[in-house]
């Protein structure tokens, strides 16, 4: 056989070049389906990875308050992205139940909604359990509270009294956050430990919408 | 009957030692520094008994390819007529020191030493405010020893 010059010859005119070699593209996280039934993670994996995430914040951090902030921020970036994937999956187990087929994702844009969407949707999906309260302040117009018994994240920390106010679960407040600004609710989110008889590590999530939004919401 | 427990580190100092009131109990309060020199003393006679294995365990021992401080070789046991002292060790060299009444047999303690070894692994080394070799206080890793004890002293 021939070899085969390289570009173009005129005399010949457009030709295969050889034999192609089949390139079989590596399975990734896109040729997965969406859609899963179950989904188990380790606990204890889990524990060791947030485990990491505080102590190596904690190193860096000069206050608590600091700490707090750099738990948030982290959280803030995953609650952009998980509100979009729990919407899409939370469709597909719609379309799974009901004959309807409709891949159009609702928004929602009231205050309830949203927080009822973040307690019954958000809460299974990232913590295998909804949220086991949702409060309006009776203080304040602008505040609500989600409330967690037991905190899947919080389940092996003790806080020593040293850092006594610290909540590791900035965190999640950092992803209820970022899901609320997603969906533009302006709002800024804190987690606060407050135990109760036989919940040691009750966490309230203290949710201060924007007074702007409120005064939308009443029109 | 449990009537104390010892956490040592690997390097024989103290992390972890708490009494339990429990009726005619034959363990008195010591001074801190007391606790320190039962816990070092316990460390150095283990050390000293793994070098004491008859050879014929030694050989069972190297056959079996286990790790260096595994509780093959060493202490495991103290009788006396009032209390019992039992001790193991985990792999990384942690000891796990139990003193109990004279009926506690080698089985139940394990059963106990699992507990023990369990809470530990979970409220201990995963917690983001505990550093290694340091002496333990993390309030859930207390309450579930707590429970383990109410469960064993009832």
């Amino acid at each position: 056989m021939s070899k085969i010059a390289s570009g173009y010859d005129p005399a010949v005119g457009p030709r295969t070049t050889g034999t192609t070699t089949v390139i079989r593209p590596r399975s990734s996280i896109y040729d997965r389906n969406l859609h899963r039934a179950r989904h188990d993670i380790s606990v204890s994996s889990l524990s060791f990875l947030f485990m990491e995430m505080v102590s190596m914040n904690l190193n860096q951090a000069k206050s608590l308050i600091e700490l707090e902030r750099k738990l948030n921020n982290l959280g803030y970036s995953i609650g952009t992205k998980v509100l979009e994937l729990a919407s899409l999956r939370e469709n597909f187990n719609n379309n799974l139940t009901s004959s309807g087929k409709s891949n159009v994702s609702k928004r929602e844009i009231k205050v309830l909604d949203i927080l009822h969407f973040i307690t019954s949707v958000i809460w299974p999906s990232l913590f295998e359990k909804p949220a086991d309260n949702l409060e309006k302040s009776s203080e304040s117009n602008c505040q609500y509270m989600i409330i967690d018994n037991a905190p899947v994240l919080m389940k092996y920390i003790s806080v020593p009294k040293e850092y006594e106010g610290l909540n590791c679960e900035a965190f999640v407040a950092g992803i209820v956050e970022g899901i609320l600004d997603s969906t533009f609710f302006k709002c800024e989110v804190s987690a606060h430990t407050v135990p109760v008889e036989g919940h040691l590590g009750r966490t309230v999530y203290l949710i201060n919408f924007d007074e702007e939004l409120i005064a939308r919401e009443t029109q | 009957m449990l009537y104390s427990i010892y956490i040592t580190s690997r390097s024989g100092s103290l992390l972890y030692q708490k009494d339990f009131k429990t009726v005619n109990s034959p363990i008195t309060k010591q001074r801190s520094n007391d606790y320190l020199v039962i816990a070092s003393t316990l460390h150095g006679v283990h050390a000293i008994a793994s070098k004491l294995t008859p050879p014929d365990a030694v050989h069972n021992y190297q056959k079996a390819k286990t790790l260096a401080n595994s509780n093959r070789t060493g202490l495991r046991e103290i009788s006396t007529s009032r209390f019992k002292i039992f001790m193991n060790q985990t792999v990384t060299g942690i000891k796990i020191i139990v003193f109990a009444s004279p009926d506690m047999d080698e089985a139940r303690f394990a059963a106990i030493y699992d507990k023990i070894y369990e809470h530990y692994c979970n409220y201990v080394l995963k917690n983001p405010f505990y550093q290694l070799d340091m002496p333990i206080r993390c309030q859930l890793f207390d309450t579930h020893l707590n429970s383990v004890v109410a469960g064993c002293n009832v």
